[in-house]
Parts: C-alpha cells; sequence; structure tokens
C-alpha cells in the first residue's frame, strides 16, 4: 500500500481540498478589503500589501497572491505574540500591530503588520494577519525607504509587538502613536483602520469555517493540508538532478568612494527529498540599507522555490519543510541590530538572481535570468493648494530576465514584488507632479538567444518648491545577470536618475540619494532590462529584425549585440554571416 | 401573425425561444453553432422557426440575439489592423499596463500581446492637465502626417487616447475629426466616447479593444440587418450587451467593445426574467455548462454589475454583468495531483473527444462519467436527447485515474469528483456573495445549463440556502433571457467632487448632459424614454480611497441631495466591507445615466394542475453523498404538473437537463412548470 493510500483511509482528502481552499479565499478576501478600502495611494492603487492564515503555533497555513517578500513580516509573527504573552493572556477580540524587523516581524519599518487570534468554543484556533507597506512611518528622510541610512534607528518607528485592540477594545492610543511619528498621519490613520477592517474580516471567516466543520475537523485538516504541500514538493524535488550548484553575484553599494561592493554567494544542494541553501561567504553586513533579516531572506527562498518547482503548490508552511537556509549572522542576508533594513528589496531580488543562476545548472528549463532592477522614488513636499504635506511614494518596474526559450517581460515587477505601478492620472491627482514621458526604454533589454525584457523611462516635473527626493535605485551599475552566455541587463551610461536631463546643462544622481528639488526640475528616471539567456550571436536574425522595427533595439546595438546587420528594414545576410564568424573566431570556436 | 423570437449563440448549439403573444405560447428550438460565421446558424433557424407559418403574413416584432462574436475575437486576436494616436511620451503604456506580472509564481507566464503593434501607435504633442485645463492643444501639422501614415499602412482602425481627457475631451475630439476626415472610411474612435473615466491604462485598453472590434462587429452588424431584411419580415433586430440589456441593432448606437461579455448575460437575463415572475427577485444564479459554470447574483430584481471586467487579460471599463466564471462544468476533467489530491477542471474534454462514457475515444474522466457512475444519469437515455453513453467506459476511466490512485472504491471516487466540483461553485457563490456583503442564506438559488440542476441540491445543502428554483427548460434560459431583457444603454462621465452640497450644481450639470445624452441615443433609435426609465446613480468613494461603491440618485425628475447621497454612501460602505467612517470626508467619482425601455410582458397564463400525483416511470440505484446507494425513484419532468411534490432522494429527467434532490429536501412543482427545492 503506497503513502498516499494510508492517508488516505485516514483523512477525507476531499476535505481537506476544500478546507485548505477555504483558508486561501479567506486571506484572499482579507487582502481584498485592505485594497479597497486602504487610504493611501501605495495600498489603494498600487496594492503593496497582503494577508494570511497561521495556525495556532504560527506555521503559515494561506498566504494570498499578493507580495512574496511580506511572507517574511509574518513568518515570525505567531510566536513572537506567543512570547510576549501566554496563550491564556491572548483574547478573542485582541489584535496586534508591529513592525520590528528584530523582534522577528517585518523586513522593514515600513510594512506594518495587524494580527488576530481566531477562537472557536474558547479555543485558540488560528491567527489572522495582514500587511500592509506605509509610504512613511518617519524617520530621517520622507517615505522611511532611503538607500542612505546607516543604522535602523535613522528608518523610522519601530514597534514591538503592541495591542491595537484590547477584547474589541480599540487602542486609539497607539494608533495615534503610529500616526504622529508619520510625515503623512491622516494617511496612516486611515490604513491602519483598514488593516482592522481587513483582520476582522479574517477572523468572521475563519469562525465561521471553525462552526460549519467543527474545530477538530478543522485542525486535522489544516495539518494535512500543510503535508499535502510538503508531499508535493517533495515529488518536485525528487526529479532533480541531485548534487551541489554554485552562484554568487554583487549587491551594489550605494556611496562608490567610502564602501566596497557586497557580494552573496550561495551553495545550493538538492539532497534526495531538500533543498539546501547555504549563503556562507556572504558579505558581512553593510553600513547603507541593503541588509536583510533572517525572515526576509527565507521567505525570498520560499518564494523562489515555488516559482521554479511548482507554482501551483497552496503557499503554506508544508513546503517549507522541505528547504534548509543557512546565513552566517551578521551577514548581508542575516543582519543582527543595528544595520538598516530599509532597502530590503534590492537584496532580496539580488538573492533571487543568485538561486536561479544556481538552478539553472539543475534545471536549465525552470530557471529565468537576472531581474534585479527597481527605482524606488520618493517625492516629498507642501502642497501649496491645501497646504498639506505629501509623500508620493512610487516604485518604477525594471525588465525582466529572459526565459530559457522566450524573451524576458518588459517594465514588470520582479519576484519577490508585484505591486501595481500608481495611474498617471491618480498621480496628477493626488500630487503637484506631471508625468511628462513614461516609454520602454531601446536597447536596456540584456542581450541573449532570448532577450531580456526591457527598462522604462519615466520623466516627471515637479510644480512646487522646497520638495525632497529619496530612495534607492536596484541595478544601477549591476542590472540583473545573464545565464548560459546572456548579457547583464543595459542602462544609458548617464545611469538611473538625472536632473533636467532635456535642459542644458543635465546633472546626474545618486538613484539612492537625497537631493532638495525646485519647481520646474524634471526627474527622469531609467530602470534597467532584464538578464538576457543564451549566446546573443545565436538569436534568430528575424527576432532581431523584429526588435529593431519595433525600436526595442537599435540598428547599432543589433550589429554589436546580436551580430545582425540590419539596412533599411532588411537583415543584410552577408555582413550578418561575417560579423557572427568574427565573432566565433575572436571566441576561439 | 406577430412573433417574438431570441437567440442565444452557444460553443455548441444556438437556442431559440419562440413567442406566438396570440396563443400565449413559447416553443423551443436547437440548432447547431455554424463556424466561422453564427449568423448562418441564426437564419437557417429562424427559418425553420417560421416555416409551419408558411403562407400566412408573418411579422417578427422583435428578433433579438446575443453574440460570441466579439469574445472570440479578442480571445483568438482576430481583429482590425489597429493604431493608436496618444499624448506624447506615453505610446508605450498598451505594454507597460500596470507593470504587474500576470501570474505570480509562474515564471514562463507572458503579458498579452499588445493589440497594437509599437510601430502603429504615434504620439500628438497635446496635453490635458487633473483639473482640465489644456495646456498643450493639439499639432495639427503632427495630426495630418500621422494621417497620411495611417493611411499608407492601410490601418482599418484607429483609437485615440489622451491623458485625463476624461476630464475635458476636447483634444480627444479635435484629433478624432480631423481623422475622419482625413482619412474617411476608417474606424476611429476616442477614449472620451468609449469610456470617459479616469485611469489611463484601464480607459486606453477598453479604446483599443473597441477599435480592434470596432470594423468586424459593425460588418458583423450590417450583414445581419440586411439578411433579416431579405427574408422580407418586417422586424426590429435587437443584440444583447455585456451588461444584459438588450439595444437596437445599429451601427451607429452600439460601441463594439460593449459586445464582448454578451453571451454570458443572456443566461443571467433569462434566469433573472423566471425568477421574478414567481416573484423572487434576490436570487443567485448558476449556470453550469460543459466547460465552465457562471456565478452571478440580483437584488431587488436588478443584477449586479462591475465595471472592472477582464477579457483575455484586459481590462474593460464598461458596465458589464458581475459574472464569477469556475472552469468547472460537465466535461472537465478530473485528476490526481503530485501531492495526492483531486482536482476537476479546468482542463474540459469538450463535446470532442467528450466523456468517456461517450465513448468517443476519450479515455479521462470528468464529471458526467461521474454522474453516469453514481447512476444520477441515466445509462439507458441518451444525452441531450442523441449522445449514447456507455457506464462501462465511464467506470473505467475513473477506475484507473482516480479511484487506483487514490486507493478509494469506484463509487466513493465518483462521488469525490462531484464534492469537488460543486465545492468550486460553493467558494464562487461565497466570493460573489459574502465578499460583497451579501448573506446566500437570504438569497435563492436559481441552477440551469445542462449540468447546474444536478448539483444544485448539494450546493444549497452546503451553503445553508433554504430555497432553489429550477427553471421549466435549464437548457434554454439564455435564449428565454434574449427575449425578455429590457432596452438598455448606459452612459458614464468621471468628476471627482467632494460631496458637499457647494458641488450640487457641478453634479446636477453632469447629470443632466448625461440624461441628454442618454435621450438623444434613444431618440436616434427611434425609441422613447419615459422620465422613470434614467436611472441615474453616482459611484463614490470616501475622499483618499481609490475604489467606488454605486449610489442610486433616482428617477425621473433630477434631484441632487448631497447629505442623503453620502448617508447612502455610508450605509452601502458598511454593509459591503463591515465598517465606516463618520467623520470622513466622501467623493463623487463617476456618474452614471441609464436609459431604459422595458419589454413587453411576456403574456404567458399559469399553467393547470392536472392532479396533484405523480408515479415515478421507474427506480434504480443512485449513489447520494453521505448516504451510499439509495433505491431512488426516477419521474419525467414531462409527467410533472403544478401542484406535485416530490420528496428527495428523487431524480427528476428531461432532455435538456437532470435534477437531483437529496435526501431531506423537498421539491414542488410551481404554476409555471418550474422545480422549486426546499430543505
Amino acid at each position: 500500500m503506497s503513502s498516499l493510500q494510508r492517508r488516505s483511509s485516514v483523512l477525507d482528502p476531499v476535505l481537506t481540498e476544500v478546507i485548505g481552499n477555504y483558508f486561501l479565499a479567506a486571506a484572499e478576501e482579507m487582502g481584498h478589503v485592505l485594497v479597497r478600502t486602504g487610504y493611501s495611494s501605495n495600498i489603494k492603487e498600487r496594492a503593496d500589501c497582503s494577508a494570511a492564515v497561521f495556525n495556532a503555533q504560527g506555521e503559515t497555513i494561506a498566504q494570498a497572491s499578493h507580495i512574496p517578500v511580506h511572507l517574511g513580516s509574518t513568518l515570525g509573527l505567531v510566536q513572537g505574540i506567543l512570547r510576549k504573552y501566554r496563550s491564556r493572556d491572548i483574547h478573542p477580540g485582541d489584535m496586534f500591530v508591529a513592525n520590528d524587523p528584530y523582534a522577528g516581524i517585518g523586513s522593514q519599518l515600513n510594512d506594518i503588520t495587524v494580527a488576530a487570534p481566531v477562537f472557536s468554543d474558547g479555543r485558540l484556533m488560528a491567527f489572522v494577519a495582514n500587511i500592509a507597506h506605509h509610504s512613511d512611518v518617519g524617520g530621517r528622510f520622507p517615505g522611511s525607504e532611503s538607500g542612505e541610512c546607516e543604522h535602523i534607528y535613522e528608518e523610522g518607528i519601530r514597534l514591538p509587538i503592541l495591542h491595537i485592540m484590547e477584547r474589541g477594545q480599540l487602542r486609539s492610543d497607539v494608533v495615534e502613536l503610529i500616526a504622529l511619528n508619520s510625515r503623512v498621519p491622516k494617511e496612516r490613520m486611515g490604513d491602519i483602520k483598514a488593516q482592522i477592517a481587513a483582520s476582522m474580516t479574517g477572523v468572521s471567516r475563519i469562525t465561521e469555517l471553525c462552526r460549519r466543520y467543527t474545530p477538530d475537523v478543522v485542525l486535522a485538516h489544516m495539518g494535512e493540508w500543510l503535508g499535502y504541500s510538503e508531499r508535493r514538493i517533495k515529488e518536485a524535488i525528487r526529479h532533480l538532478r541531485k548534487g551541489q550548484y554554485y552562484a554568487r553575484d554583487i549587491v551594489e553599494s550605494p556611496r562608490e568612494e567610502s564602501e566596497k561592493e557586497a557580494e552573496i554567494s550561495l551553495k545550493l544542494e538538492v539532497k534526495e527529498n531538500k533543498l539546501c541553501f547555504d549563503f556562507s561567504g556572504t558579505s558581512p553586513q553593510a553600513r547603507n540599507s541593503r541588509n536583510i533579516v533572517l525572515n526576509a531572506l527565507l521567505s525570498t527562498v520560499y518564494y523562489a522555490a515555488k516559482a521554479l518547482l511548482d507554482p501551483d503548490i497552496p503557499p503554506n508552511a508544508g513546503y517549507f519543510r522541505a528547504i534548509e537556509v543557512h546565513a552566517p549572522l551578521g551577514s548581508l542576508v542575516n543582519a543582527v541590530p543595528p544595520a538598516a533594513v530599509a532597502a530590503r528589496v534590492h537584496t532580496c531580488q539580488r538573492v533571487v538572481d543568485v538561486i536561479m543562476a544556481a538552478f539553472v545548472q539543475v534545471r536549465p528549463d525552470a530557471a529565468i535570468a537576472g531581474c534585479a532592477g527597481t527605482k524606488l522614488t520618493i517625492i516629498a513636499g507642501i502642497d501649496s493648494t491645501n497646504g498639506e504635506p505629501f509623500v508620493d511614494y512610487e516604485s518604477i518596474a525594471a525588465g525582466l530576465g529572459a526565459r530559457a526559450l522566450k524573451d524576458g517581460l518588459d517594465a514588470c515587477r520582479a519576484h519577490v514584488t508585484n505591486s501595481s505601478n500608481l495611474p498617471i492620472e491618480t498621480l496628477e491627482h493626488d500630487y503637484p507632479v506631471i508625468v511628462t514621458r513614461y516609454e520602454l526604454l531601446t536597447d536596456s533589454g540584456g542581450p541573449g538567444r532570448f532577450r531580456g525584457g526591457l527598462g522604462v523611462r519615466k520623466d516627471s516635473k515637479l510644480l512646487e518648491d522646497k520638495c525632497e527626493h529619496t530612495g534607492w535605485g536596484l541595478g544601477n551599475k549591476y542590472p540583473g545577470c545573464g545565464l548560459v552566455g546572456g548579457v547583464r541587463g543595459r542602462l544609458p551610461s548617464a545611469g538611473m536618475l538625472v536632473r533636467n536631463l532635456d535642459s542644458g546643462s543635465p546633472e546626474i544622481l545618486d538613484p539612492s540619494g537625497y537631493y532638495r528639488l525646485r519647481k520646474g526640475d524634471v526627474l527622469t528616471v531609467f530602470t534597467p532590462g532584464g538578464g538576457g539567456f543564451g549566446n546573443p550571436f545565436e538569436r534568430e536574425p528575424e527576432s532581431v529584425l523584429r526588435d529593431v522595427l519595433e525600436g526595442k533595439v537599435s540598428v547599432k546595438a543589433a550589429e554589436l549585440d546580436y551580430g545582425v546587420a540590419i539596412v533599411n528594414g532588411k537583415i543584410n545576410l552577408d555582413r550578418t554571416t561575417l560579423l557572427r564568424a568574427k565573432k566565433q573566431m575572436a571566441e576561439g570556436g | 401573425m406577430a412573433f417574438r423570437v431570441g437567440a442565444d449563440v452557444g460553443g455548441t448549439f444556438t437556442d431559440f425561444c419562440l413567442l406566438d403573444p396570440d396563443q400565449a405560447a413559447l416553443s423551443v428550438l436547437k440548432v447547431p453553432t455554424t463556424r466561422p460565421d453564427p449568423s448562418e446558424g441564426i437564419i437557417a433557424g429562424l427559418l425553420s422557426l417560421i416555416k409551419p407559418n408558411q403562407g400566412k403574413r408573418i411579422k417578427l416584432d422583435f428578433f433579438g440575439h446575443g453574440t460570441t462574436l466579439a469574445t472570440n475575437m479578442l480571445l483568438e486576436g482576430k481583429g482590425a489592423r489597429t493604431a493608436l494616436v496618444t499624448t506624447e511620451g506615453f505610446r508605450d503604456l498598451l505594454e507597460l499596463r500596470r507593470e504587474k506580472r500576470p501570474r505570480l509564481y509562474d515564471l514562463q507566464a507572458d503579458k498579452p500581446s499588445p493589440l497594437v503593434n509599437r510601430r502603429l501607435r504615434f504620439e500628438v504633442p497635446e496635453r490635458t492637465l487633473a483639473d482640465g485645463t489644456i495646456i498643450v492643444e493639439p499639432d495639427r501639422e503632427r495630426v495630418q502626417e500621422i494621417a497620411r501614415t495611417l493611411a499608407a499602412e492601410k490601418v482599418e482602425a484607429v483609437a485615440v487616447t489622451f491623458l485625463h481627457s476624461y476630464r475635458n475631451p476636447r483634444n480627444e475630439q479635435v484629433v478624432k475629426e480631423m481623422l475622419l476626415e482625413a482619412i474617411p472610411g476608417v474606424y476611429v474612435c476616442s477614449s472620451s466616447e468609449v469610456a470617459s473615466e479616469f485611469r489611463e491604462f484601464e480607459r486606453l485598453s477598453t479604446t483599443v479593444i473597441n477599435a480592434f472590434l470596432g470594423p468586424s462587429v459593425n460588418t458583423y452588424l450590417t450583414n445581419f440587418q440586411k439578411r433579416i431584411d431579405r427574408l422580407g419580415l418586417r422586424t426590429h433586430s435587437y443584440v444583447l450587451q455585456s451588461d444584459g440589456g438588450i439595444v437596437p441593432l445599429s451601427v451607429d448606437g452600439i460601441a463594439p467593445v460593449r459586445l464582448v461579455a454578451s453571451g454570458p448575460s443572456a443566461g443571467v437575463a433569462g434566469a433573472l426574467h423566471i425568477a421574478q415572475r414567481c416573484g423572487i427577485s434576490d436570487l443567485i444564479m448558476i449556470d453550469m455548462g460543459g466547460t465552465s459554470t457562471d456565478v452571478s447574483i440580483a437584488e431587488h430584481g436588478r443584477p449586479r454589475l462591475t465595471n472592472e471586467r477582464e477579457v483575455a487579460g484586459w481590462p474593460i471599463k464598461v458596465p458589464a454583468l458581475d459574472i464569477v466564471s469556475v472552469g468547472a462544468g460537465g466535461g472537465s476533467i478530473a485528476r490526481v495531483d503530485s501531492g495526492g489530491h483531486l482536482k476537476v477542471g479546468p482542463e474540459s474534454a469538450g463535446s470532442s473527444p467528450g466523456p468517456a462514457a461517450y465513448g468517443k475515444g476519450g479515455d479521462l474522466p470528468t464529471l458526467t462519467d461521474a454522474h453516469v457512475v453514481l447512476g444520477s444519469l441515466n445509462p439507458q437515455q441518451p444525452l441531450g436527447g442523441s449522445i449514447l453513453i456507455d457506464r462501462e467506459l465511464a467506470a473505467r476511466a475513473i477506475r484507473e485515474r482516480v479511484a487506483g490512485p487514490l486507493g478509494l472504491t469506484l463509487e466513493l471516487a465518483a462521488q469525490a469528483i462531484v464534492t469537488i466540483t460543486f465545492s468550486l461553485t460553493v467558494q464562487a457563490i461565497r466570493l460573489i456573495t459574502v465578499q460583497r456583503g451579501y448573506d446566500p442564506r437570504n438569497l435563492t438559488l436559481v441552477a440551469f445549463g445542462g449540468a447546474g440542476p444536478l448539483h444544485a441540491g448539494y450546493i444549497m445543502r452546503e451553503l445553508g440556502i433554504r430555497e432553489t428554483l429550477i427553471p421549466r427548460y435549464p437548457g434554454v434560459v439564455a435564449a428565454l433571457g434574449v427575449l425578455t431583457s429590457d432596452i438598455r444603454m448606459s452612459f458614464r462621465r468621471t468628476r471627482i467632487l467632494q460631496a458637499l452640497s457647494e458641488n450640487a450644481l457641478e453634479l446636477r450639470v453632469v447629470f443632466s448632459e448625461l440624461d441628454e445624452q442618454a435621450k438623444d441615443w434613444a431618440w436616434r433609435q427611434g425609441l422613447r424614454v419615459r422620465p422613470s426609465g434614467l436611472e441615474r446613480s453616482v459611484d463614490m468613494r470616501y475622499q483618499g480611497q481609490n475604489y467606488e461603491l454605486a449610489v442610486p440618485v433616482g428617477t425621473g425628475q433630477l434631484r441632487i441631495e448631497t447629505d442623503s447621497l453620502v448617508s447612502r454612501f455610508q450605509k452601502e460602505h458598511e454593509r459591503t466591507y463591515g465598517y465606516r467612517f463618520d467623520d470622513a470626508a466622501a467623493e463623487f467619482v463617476t456618474m452614471c445615466v441609464t436609459a431604459r425601455i422595458p419589454s413587453l410582458e411576456l403574456p404567458l397564463e399559469r399553467l393547470v394542475a392536472r392532479g396533484a400525483s405523480s408515479t415515478p416511470f421507474e427506480t434504480r440505484l443512485v449513489h447520494f453523498q453521505g448516504d451510499g446507494y439509495v433505491s431512488t425513484p426516477i419521474y419525467r419532468r414531462n409527467d410533472l404538473s403544478p401542484g406535485v411534490e416530490l420528496q428527495g432522494p428523487a431524480i427528476v429527467e428531461q432532455v435538456d437537463s437532470t435534477t437531483m434532490i437529496l435526501r431531506g429536501q423537498e421539491a414542488r412543482v410551481d404554476e409555471w412548470g418550474n422545480l422549486r427545492l426546499t430543505g
């Protein structure tokens, strides 16, 4: 009798499927309520938030498909709550709030988590939680997500686990405390209220489930739901080529003069029914905000494993059991206080690129080339039409890496994030900014047999004096890497951020720097393309021609990067053959 | 003789419903759907419908149809050679979209490929700001130059979309006029006329789709009318839009993008009509066919609409019925995945090879096979009147692919397939009720489509629903819907205003303009709207939020009371999301006026009871969840006259469907011939 058969004689697999999907639906519904009722543009338009359900031990039962890195905000949440409050001190109607990555909650201070216990027949059954990225939680720089901070004390308010509701009563003092520390207190109040509403939704859904099936049945199937995910990932791992695979890539430093660049190093070991990720050899934590705490690393690895092995595995802790992660304490990927962590996405994305570079040696068809590239732009100031402070928090996507048999996607959020852009019509309605250009960036895709997706150019003109720019840029020097002979994504020589590009005196800026801006200034952001896959000199000339005709690749780049000569909109075969032969000779082939 | 005819074009069959008002009788007909031009099948069906009356003077007072033409063109990417004219600096919006990736964990997923090639996307120096101020007039020389290129490139359709045109359409209008003059014969539409709402990508997507569909849809509508005219029938033709309303068939009066979800809306319209005749106005509708199940709801007799539909990956900002679709129906394939769980759908065996039981070479188990094994589908009676079924083939497929791997008996495996399928539908019903603030237990379930009545009993039990209505002819509800829909056309415009009394005047102005637009549209169609037929609503939100809730403004005389609108909005917010902010400012965002002209009442007579008892024509073993095999009485639907009451377990069979009544449930036949399940 197989293990499958033994198991099904104990529990009805159909009911497990039904209850498991109910948990997923409850998580999705919490996220839905949060987006619908959120106040800040960042939540209502960009959906920069997530929701999840946990069992009473803190294992993830379901995560809504929003932002994978937010999973890290919750991996240590329930244990944290249980450590601080014994379970008999937790009551129906309680709700908790926290954001301190070093207390095991969150991966940056902007991500505020609200969590609530779910009781049924007086028994603690589960926790529900949602995470919203708040566009300003105080600190030295507007938007609280600067690349320039040197330690976490500069990054904003730190919240240990606190009650935000006690037995159904709102702790308005806690809400006021959070609001008071933000440059835009109204938004914080509105967003926190939306988070509370979302949690209430989650609590009532899980309570209904327990009423429908009884707590014992729900608990049994909760466990089986985790077991199911575990079996599925182990089944996928069993088919992989066993062995050890190595990869590394650079994490750029924001201030090139003062600090040398850091590196992420990975040994991936594929065992019989386990994947081991060893990050020994990764650089020590840095004096900038690109450090990540262990939970952020774990959620990044969990994301990558699911994407590579079986995208349809239910997102729960069952499949985490087949994954082992080792990261040296005090390193870039397992930071200790007081390391700054605001730009954690920066390093998380690079970690995924490194995992892909290792995994392409295991299964070339599953991995995708480097996607490291995003510009986070925060513009803050006072809107003179109403005298109110504003924080325009916006990230701009880069191109995604190419796949083994397909080009990469143009201008798309990569891996651990998946928020939307802010519609220009919303942005111009809400903030004193006009967008004058928003388009794909020619020649930015990393050359390869399959080309990386294109990055973006976005120009914004300021309508107010005394504004400030902060944020960070990923991929300014090292865009996403190529795989199997593919080349890194590209950027114009000016880099990611230029002030007054089309004026007589353009000024190249550090994309992670702090700048004061004047009325009439135009900020141009360039984001890099994704890495290429395979040797670009083996790309089908017709594909290169199509790119040239559509203006995605220039005639010059077609010749230099791909060895394809295009004259008057047609491929010049003779010259193409010559260019490609020369290249082959130069490479000693 | 004055007939009224409704037709619904499905994937396999085109269904007809003919009403003869003199006889107060409905008749139905099914003909195969023709490809590639479904209008051939429609005409053929129409001819055979009127054939028995040959020689008489025939008049068609009404001939309406729903069409999947626009949907299919979009799904297959086969539309006009389309160009885009847009604000300078923004030609790539169609590819940039909202910067989200299509599927979170699937690295191989692609965005839908843009409907306009990058070479055919042109930029014009021009600019309007968020408050409607024009800071740059369109560059006329540049427009002329673009027009010459469009002509040289043999473009068939052009979408004009400028930033903030929902606030001030002038620049778009100017450029559209110039293009119409410079390249006559080319289909040109502007975003402010197609979807005058903010958020540039969604408006652009809607406008481009409208242009992409424009030429073919117009040709189709024109040819269709010509063919009808050629039959010598004096008739008024109508077509069903995505919002479940019908409109006169005319090229000027219809925005092609409004037909994109026409197909599924017919069933909703029909179910709603049937329910209302029975005095039911708050309901959940499930339309379960061969490959998918559509779930929707109606409140106070009005179906729920949405402005956020996506088709083929493209957002469409025109009113459509709020339908949640699940990829599970009779032909859906069951399989055991690598973690040992059973999945049903979304892959379907279709009609060829079809379920294993059809014996047409399909060896994968489907939902239909499960019902054959369980005995709920009659192994002796041909399905749909024509397809013979083979229980042994069904059993073999389930044994090999499901029962074996799961270590279950054949019956339990088949029952598991049924349970998984109705659980998916239950989940969709929860999504569309609970998530939108409705309690399913307070609604009546209406189950139709071939497979709906087979699962209604389980679904109502699972959700605690008290009553279910199974229409007399579950398979032709959609065709009836076309026949009974109201004429309806809506006009929308975004104007973001604080919900304060000093803005009442501006709100009033927008509504009066929309009223005029609606009346003008009706006038051009030769119709007249009564004042009570102008239905107004305004989408509102708390200032700072970005999703709106529709608040009715009232019909007839236009009266704006901002205070009462705000309090209605507060109530709606609380109902939908469970809380309200009493101290937060609210905003008006998008105003909507719908012209509605009610359809004629169907002069149907109630059926007469012919004795309240009925005997089963046979008894067979049928497997029920939880009960195992039960010796079950089987009834013929045609034998059941009004007043008959049946106790579950029981099965009711008819040519187009089978109804399952569970133990503890009761079914009563009502005066319209519908089955009413309770318990």
